[in-house]
């Protein structure tokens, strides 16, 4: 006991330990002691101030530690880091670059802790390193859900990965929009683009620069018009999306334009609406004589105007109040400064056709009356009132998307008009005529074909071929065709076709030498209109009244307002081909329907829009079974939003 | 079956809304989407369209008889103008009385 005693003396500060229960209480305050020799204790009795390189025995961890100095605190000895716990990471992407967004992943140290944490994403295994929490992860794609896990690393391993955070979906700046083609107007234009992706933020305007300038515009929505530009300077446009989180990079710049003011005279535009945006800003003028005109580089015949400042209502049309005389070869641009309302009872009709009409409406326009352009289709082949033929050509209405329609047009072929139908080598049938195709594409119509029977004979009769539409008419229908007994010579009997490019209508055909009173057939219509036609050779008059087609096709409508109302009707509708005579005379073909195309901002209308085709003539019958003519082709009845 | 080809902007919902089973309704325009699907129907049907909306059905062969000739007009696809038709009467009794009346 004196050996222990003395050894108790050399840890003890009391030098003069006899008893065994000294010995024992001097090695006790020994392990306790902050003398420099190895202490323990649990966690919490780590010494208060300890230098780096002190020794502490854990009695809580089982770990010997090592305090390494203020950097890493404790480190145990031979043991590795404990895996993490309570992972919760944090979107932050504000003010990131799209598809470099970042998250704030924050965790819990175990008991051994890390000189390094390292937090790995899912999907995308993008990593961050650091030495306490929180870490930043950067790089993330916008719109992705990610999850978190971390490891703990110390000098003696690394730990297994912690369980993973919760999904945070990583948001950052919008992607850039694509520019569109910037269309001009007078001291304005209007920007498209399209939308590039959210970055998972909902993007809450877009803003177009001008260059030069640096003139800006906001909307929330493609196009967005740019104003305060000066006429006759070239401009580029860059647009930017912005949401929560900050503005995208700026687009590619887009082609130039340059802004000119309306004065009449030949234009060359983008699209229609940009001549008619321009021209709604002009001087006041009666309808008047302008130059040529060219959309999108298409030649598209001369055109006419009229400018009204002000609220406008029509309770009283007048021809001369809107439009011009001139005929076939021209198109009529209307543009009123204000509000236009056609009242109940009144149709807004130019009194001769036209290659195509536009009016621009700068406020609402109210329509419960009629805007027309039926059977004002032009006959643009170079046989119509005014001269010289015009070449159909795309029509571009407007540069853009609406609704879902890009870069809205006229297209310069219609529907196709409808073949001519025979019954075939058989004897004693009838065939209805066939209509013409429908409009694709903001199109106009075929014309209808008129239809054909023959009687005591199998002669293989055949109704003439309809015209296709264009994009100044829908086409023109074909006469009805009937043969009674076997024609002397042809034999077999072929209607005529039907003028192309809003031409005349083609005439029908009857023989019936024993009756006279069947087969009388009507003509198809067009401009002008076929010819009905009385059976030759008849002995017996019965009165027949086989009628001629109606004068007429569909014509084109465009139309752009910045709200639409009331209910009445927009139309351009085909016209009807001639009724047969009595006994089934076989009726001739309508002609195609046109095109409309409504574009508007709002909309709180009920009126109804129309492009159909004119109807098929009937062979009237008492029992109602009878061979119609071939209706026009349905032409472009459709709104697109101005937005 | 029976096809109704109607325009885009409601102007024959209500006949939409209440189309028997054996009525497809085809929108006719104008995305470009729709209007490859009409024409494709239309060249299936052999037929036009003419005005909107429109209902197409079959029409059996029928007779005419001119003076003691009887005419025979094979069976067809047919068009119902409802352009040409009282809106008061834009429903499914209507059409089908139309149509049966042709098939009897």
């Amino acid at each position: 006991m004196s050996r222990i005693r003395d050894i108790a003396n050399l840890f003890s500060a009391n030098t003069d330990a006899a008893t065994d229960a000294e010995v024992t209480a001097a090695i006790a305050a020994h392990n306790t002691s902050a003398n420099g020799h190895v202490k323990r204790g649990n966690t919490a009795s780590r010494p208060a101030n300890p230098s780096a390189g002190d020794v502490y025995a854990n009695t809580q961890t089982g770990f010997i530690e090592i305090y390494s100095g203020s950097t890493y605190g404790w480190e145990q000895v031979g043991g590795i880091a404990s895996t993490v716990t309570g992972v919760t990471a944090t979107d932050t992407g504000s003010g990131r670059a799209y598809n470099n967004g970042s998250a704030s992943v924050a965790f819990t140290p175990g008991t051994v802790v890390g000189r390094s944490y390292t937090v790995t994403s899912s999907p995308g295994s993008y990593t961050a390193t650091g030495s306490s929490s929180p870490i930043t992860v950067t790089g993330l794609q916008s719109s992705t859900q990610y999850t978190y896990t971390v490891i703990a690393t110390n000098n003696y391993g690394t730990s297994a990965a912690s369980a993973a955070s919760a999904g945070v979906t990583a948001t950052t700046v919008p992607q850039a929009p694509t520019i569109g083609t910037p269309t001009s107007g007078n001291a304005q234009a209007s920007v498209a683009f399209t939308a590039g992706a959210t970055g998972g933020s909902a993007i809450t305007s877009y803003t177009v620069t001008s260059s030069p300038g640096n003139i800006t515009a906001s909307g929330a929505s493609s196009p967005i018009t740019v104003t305060g530009l000066t006429n006759g300077t070239a401009y580029t446009f860059t647009v930017t999306a912005t949401n929560a989180n900050g503005t995208s990079s700026a687009s590619s710049a887009s082609s130039s334009v340059t802004p000119t003011a309306f004065s009449g005279g030949n234009q060359s535009v983008n699209s229609i609406y940009d001549l008619a945006n321009a021209m709604v800003s002009a001087t006041a003028a009666s309808p008047t004589s302008g130059g040529t005109l060219t959309v999108n580089g298409t030649s598209l015949g001369s055109y006419d105007y009229t400018v009204k400042s002000g609220n406008q209502t029509v309770s009283s049309f007048v021809n001369s109040d809107w439009f011009t005389t001139t005929e076939d070869t021209r198109s009529a641009f209307i543009a009123v400064n204000g509000n236009l309302t056609i009242n109940s009872g009144q149709t807004f009709i130019p009194s001769n056709r036209k290659l195509f009409t536009c009016i621009y409406v700068n406020g609402t326009l109210t329509v419960n009356g009629n805007i027309s352009m039926t059977a004002r289709g032009s006959n643009h082949s170079g046989t119509g009132n005014s001269g010289g033929a015009v070449t159909a050509g795309n029509i571009r209405i407007i540069n853009g998307t609406y609704s879902s329609v890009l870069n809205p047009q006229i297209p310069s072929s219609g529907g196709a008009g409808a073949n001519g139908v025979t019954p075939g080598a058989v004897t004693n049938v009838g065939v209805g005529g066939a209509t013409g195709t429908a409009g694709t594409s903001g199109g106009t119509g075929g014309g209808g074909s008129g239809a054909s029977w023959q009687r005591n004979t199998s002669a293989s009769t055949t109704s003439g071929n309809a015209s296709a539409g264009t994009s100044f008419s829908g086409g023109s229908g074909t006469g009805g065709i009937g043969q009674d007994q076997t024609y002397p010579s042809p034999n077999t009997r072929v209607g005529e076709n039907a003028g192309t490019n809003g031409g005349k209508g083609g005439d029908a055909s009857a023989y019936e030498p024993a009756h006279g009173g069947g087969g009388d057939a009507g003509g198809g219509a067009g401009n002008p209109a076929g010819l009905g036609k009385t059976a030759e050779g008849g002995t017996v008059n019965q009165n027949k009244s086989s009628a001629n087609g109606g004068t007429g096709t569909g014509g084109v409508l465009i139309i752009f307002c910045n709200q639409l109302a009331g209910s009445g009707t927009i139309s351009a509708n085909g016209v009807a081909g001639g009724n047969g005579s009595v006994l089934d005379g076989p009726g001739g073909g309508g002609s195609g329907g046109g095109s409309v195309t409504v574009m508007y901002q709002s909309d709180s209308s009920t009126a109804t829009i129309q492009a159909n085709g004119g109807s098929g003539g009937s062979s009237p019958n008492a029992n109602g079974y009878n061979t119609y003519g071939g209706a026009g082709g349905a032409g472009t009845a459709r709104k697109l939003a101005l937005v | 079956m029976i096809y109704l080809f109607h325009n885009v902007y409601n102007e024959c919902s209500e006949l939409i809304n209440s189309a028997p089973e054996n009525v497809e309704c085809i929108p006719f325009g104008w995305t470009e989407e729709a209007e490859n699907y009409r024409n494709l129907k239309l060249n299936e049907l052999n037929i036009g369209v003419s005005s909107l909306p429109s209902v197409i059905a079959w029409r059996n062969e029928y007779y005419i008889d001119i003076e003691g000739v009887t005419m025979t007009v094979p069976a067809h696809w047919e068009e119902i103008r409802l352009s040409d038709i009282d809106k008061e009467n834009w429903n499914w009794n209507y059409i089908n009385s139309i149509i049966e009346g042709w098939n009897l």
